[in-house]
């Protein structure tokens, strides 16, 4: 091949990173205009801006596969879920921060957008470890970001723990290239992991992936972030980090390198199971509401985990359908909690203070319905294709703790519907939610029953925003 | 008449979609509107009921069913299980329809019974047309996915009126109700996931219960009889029979997992005491006669000794319960648990009679326990109170409250002449009927009755007879006799006892061929 084409087949490649590019460029001009002072009214524009541009970038992709000499490694499944990570991003300035480090904030969140982004499609190890490295370096600030002791206290913990995570995982990678001589990992097959040592490496490699889906041993940091972290950032944090490591993991199973009953999928389905019960019971005694639906979003990553180990067509189609009514559940309630706490309500037992806002209460309560996952709404339907799968793949003992961890969900989610609506009434005049948030909070109701009775317009929309076929 | 079903379903829903946008200070508007809702469903049962085809005699259960109304829903396709496809699909039978009629009547008697919620009346009404939907949706329910919606969908509603309008202990009870009933649907769930990876309907997969109780499996799927594939170490169709059992069972309830009800009934409000009693735990029956029953004959008759057993527990435990409480609603409670075991044991023994036995019962409890609720709510309403040991001799004082308390509770202890009797004789027949359990079953079923005259009767003795006396002072000036009210919802109560104690046919010819229809398929099995 002669150097002209290997420029013209780069260059043609190159559409293949346009939307993380645009999203870097976006994040440096929304840093430029905050510095002016003049001009800060701008940042919310410039930020929406390049998430529309870096959609439209991400909807005309077409490339699939293998790119950049392997570098990266782009798919259907990167692709779709690329869509709700960009959403979700749009969907921040919902939550109506205020002014201050406002500029600062959405810089962090557009560079954690890339940083996701490039996990979902990294195909080679040090890009891997350089992408989580990204989106946790922007994590550890964004914890800061309410400039309060406490917030401080969980960013240094969050910190101390990501670094020993992330230790852990470069140890790893040593370990897999110095047993398999590459890393990329494209070139990896059955042969190379058979031998103990890249199996022990792969093990520690996963902890660095499993530090960022939360999953048990490696959730402890959550419930501490999410519950001092601002609202919008823990939000995002519990989405979009959570997810792109997940498609990783897909990614990385899918080589195939580990036959279906090999020791480390035992492993991987084991810790999944252990973190549905260390969720589901950890969020029990929570007093804080925060806290208590960050233990939750601990044992939704191991109801999503299945989705990405298993290679069955019902699995990724799940995975889909699972993963989006996630983000959409989990940012609602995140916004709820945050409305709640602008009226100053951080416990659980407070609740009861806003018994007269029973719209609210209603609408906030169907959230928690579809956490738990009850119909009609489209939690159930997550759930109902999730215990699908896994009966169909034959994992009975990950279906009796999936089922009976939700069980165990109710109990805790329901903590709240039953403060707000059934313990002694205290009444106080301060408490109450203006229109929007009323309608914004509607709205992401009736989409969650929406999508309980049509859920053929989620996998339509898979089809239809994705332009990368295999 | 096409689309009567529908209608009955669907009203509730639409008026409680109106409800929502009418302010809540008028609350004196939702209390007629839920009494109008209810009444048209009545009316529309009723119509359902003439207009029901008894002498259609079923060649399979395709054929079985009447007013049938099929439109596609959800149809997706969805991973390597094809296309999957969830059809609004409704019907009724012999076995449904009763229920249907039941339903709409109990619901009218609950609405007038809360007649004076004044609290949060909005929410109230709203709750119970969302509630009496989904009740009446689970009978019609011929797909399973859409049974499955209204079996969980009826909780929340329920949640809600056992905790805001509740007792002193309402927020532990309804929390109670809510795991223990979930618990059961998750079981339900897997089972109703397992049926539909393995029925066809031609070449796609299908929810569709008519299929499943046809048995249009495909080959070598988990549930397919004739497949070898086990699970734990036992065949699925055992395990999916089993779960069905704990699941529904839950819900029934049945000994060792009915403690959620006695809470429930102790802290629910008086109207939602009387549906809960009189509806939800015919649904729990209703799953298992349709489902457990129905899509697995071939177990149900390995199991119904099992079944029996159980059902015998749930009559002696359960009615030695009610021998010992103090709180009259609480042995009303119990009282249940004890009458729902013949249900269980009419269902075990497989004969014609017994099924019979086991709808008539369902069908008649489905009355004398919400009048038996009404009698405890009354003295309730007067006093706050309901501790036996606070009264006495109230046959002096009120003997209109006295009769129809009378009239409930010999029809709960099964005299001749009232509902109550035609139901457990008919069980007891088919139970001592049945080769598929000893004697014993019977003897020791029959001892039920026994128990439930001695708490009974021992109540009547308490509280009605003897001098007359009331714990406290300030209850004297309350103690008058039944208002109009009350007795606008025990007369046609007690009037309908009667009626079908007299004529019990009335009932029965619904149900005659197509329960014959469904017990043939046990004879078709056994050897």
């Amino acid at each position: 091949m002669s150097l002209i084409e290997q420029l013209n087949s780069i260059l043609n490649e190159l559409q293949g990173v346009w939307t993380e590019t645009a999203l870097m460029l976006g994040a440096i001009v929304t840093l430029l205009v905050g510095l002016i002072k003049r001009l800060d009214k701008l940042v919310i524009v410039v930020y929406l801006l390049s998430i529309v541009v870096s959609i439209a970038l991400n909807y005309n992709n077409t490339l699939s596969g293998s790119i950049l000499s392997g570098s990266l490694a782009l798919s259907s499944l990167s692709s779709s879920f690329g869509f709700i990570f960009l959403i979700i991003g749009g969907l921040l300035p919902l939550f109506g921060r205020a002014k201050q480090h406002r500029t600062e904030f959405f810089f962090f969140i557009l560079a954690m957008l890339v940083g996701s982004l490039f996990i979902m499609k990294a195909n080679n190890l040090l890009i891997i470890y350089l992408a989580i490295e990204l989106v946790s370096f922007c994590s550890y600030i964004l914890t800061n970001f309410t400039f309060k002791e406490k917030s401080f206290e969980a960013g240094i913990k969050y910190l101390l723990f990501g670094a020993i995570c992330s230790a852990t995982m470069l140890f790893g990678l040593g370990m897999i290239y110095g047993a398999t001589g590459t890393i990329q990992i494209r070139g990896w097959n059955e042969v190379l992991f058979s031998g103990l040592f890249a199996q022990v490496g792969f093990v520690l490699f996963l902890v660095g992936i499993f530090f960022k889906i939360s999953l048990a041993p490696a959730h402890l940091w959550v419930p501490a972030t999410y519950q001092e972290a601002p609202a919008d950032a823990a939000a995002f944090m519990s989405i979009v980090p959570k997810l792109a490591a997940l498609v990783l993991l897909q990614r990385l199973f899918n080589t195939e390198i580990f036959s279906d009953d090999h020791w480390v999928l035992r492993l991987v389905f084991a810790l999944g199971m252990l973190t549905i019960i260390a969720g589901t019971l950890g969020a029990f005694k929570q007093r804080n509401a925060r806290r208590m639906i960050g233990f939750g979003a601990i044992a939704h990553s191991g109801f999503l985990l299945p989705f990405a180990l298993l290679q069955t067509t019902t699995s990724s189609d799940a995975f889909w359908y699972y993963s989006l009514i996630y983000g959409i559940m989990n940012f609602a309630a995140f916004f709820m909690l945050d409305r709640y706490e602008k009226t100053g309500i951080y416990e659980v037992a407070d609740y009861n203070k806003s018994h007269k806002e029973t719209w609210i209460g209603v609408v906030f309560s169907l959230i928690l319905v579809s956490l738990v996952g009850l119909p009609p709404l489209a939690g159930f339907t997550a759930k109902f294709f999730l215990f699908s799968t896994l009966w169909e793949s034959g994992l009975m003992m990950y279906l009796v703790v999936a089922l009976l961890a939700t069980v165990g969900s109710l109990f805790f989610y329901f903590r709240i519907p039953k403060s707000i609506f059934l313990s002694a009434p205290v009444d106080d005049r301060s408490i109450n939610f203006n229109f929007s948030t009323k309608i914004l909070a509607t709205l992401f109701c009736i989409v969650l029953l929406l999508l309980f009775f049509v859920p053929q317009m989620v996998m339509e929309a898979q089809q239809l925003l994705n332009n990368v076929h295999e | 008449m096409q689309n009567i079903l529908t209608y009955i379903f669907i009203l509730p829903l639409i008026v409680a979609l109106m409800m929502l946008f009418i302010p809540a200070e008028r609350w004196g508007i939702f209390r007629r509107l839920s009494l109008a809702t209810v009444g048209i469903q009545l009316v529309l049962a009723v119509l359902l009921m003439i207009n029901f085809d008894s002498s259609l005699i079923p060649e399979n259960w395709e054929g079985a069913f009447q007013f049938v109304e099929k439109v596609d829903w959800i149809s997706m396709s969805f991973g390597s299980m094809g296309s999957i496809s969830i059809q609004y699909f409704i019907g009724v039978d012999g076995i449904s329809l009763p229920l249907v009629v039941l339903s709409s009547f109990v619901l009218l008697i609950g609405v007038i019974s809360s007649w004076n919620i004044q609290e949060k009346a909005k929410g109230y009404h709203i709750l119970y047309l969302i509630l009496s939907s989904s009740i009446v949706g689970c009978f019609i329910a011929l797909d399973f996915f859409l049974f499955y919606l209204c079996f969980e969908f009826m909780l929340l509603p329920m949640f809600f009126l056992i905790g805001i309008w509740g007792g002193k202990r309402r927020s532990y009870a309804s929390i109670k109700f809510f795991l223990y009933t979930l618990l059961g649907s998750l079981f339900i769930l897997v089972v109703m996931i397992a049926l539909y990876l393995s029925v066809m309907d031609g070449e796609v997969h299908t929810f569709s219960m008519v299929k499943m109780l046809d048995g249009a499996y495909a080959s070598n799927t988990v549930l397919d009889p004739g497949s070898p594939q086990l699970i734990f170490g036992y065949s699925a169709r055992v395990l999916a029979f089993l779960f069905l059992i704990i699941g529904f069972g839950i819900k029934l309830p049945a000994v060792p997992v009915h403690t959620w009800l006695p809470d429930a009934h102790v802290e629910a409000p008086t109207p939602i005491s009387v549906v809960l009693a009189g509806l939800l735990l015919k649904v729990g029956a209703y799953g298992l006669l349709r489902i457990a029953y129905g899509i697995f004959p071939d177990v149900a008759v390995e199991f119904s000794g099992l079944v029996a057993i159980l059902g015998v527990i749930s009559i002696l435990y359960g009615g030695m319960n009610a021998l010992a409480q103090r709180d009259l609603k609480r042995m009303v409670a119990y009282s249940s648990v004890s009458h729902m075991g013949f249900v269980l044991v009419g269902l075990a023994s497989l004969t014609a009679v017994g099924f019979s036995g086991a709808l008539f019962h369902m069908i008649s409890h489905g009355l004398i326990s919400p009048a038996l609720f009404l009698i405890a709510g009354v003295i309730y309403d007067r006093t706050g109170n309901r501790a036996m040991e606070n009264f006495s001799g109230l046959a002096e004082k009120m003997p209109v409250y006295t009769f129809f308390m009378a009239v409930c509770f010999f029809a709960g202890l099964g005299l001749p002449g009232l509902s109550g009797f035609v139901g457990e004789l008919m069980v007891l027949i088919g139970a001592f009927g049945s080769d598929q359990f000893s004697m014993w079953i019977g003897i020791l079923a029959t001892l039920g009755i026994a128990i439930s005259a001695a708490y009974f009767l021992w109540t009547i003795q308490r509280m009605f007879y003897g001098k007359y006396f009331v714990r406290e002072a300030a209850w004297e000036q309350n103690m008058l006799d039944l208002n109009a009210r009350e007795k606008l919802m025990l007369i046609p109560l007690a009037l309908l006892i009667i009626a079908l104690g007299v004529y019990p046919r009335w009932i029965l010819d619904f149900s005659d061929e197509t329960i014959r229809f469904f017990t043939q398929q046990f004879s078709l099995i056994q050897p």
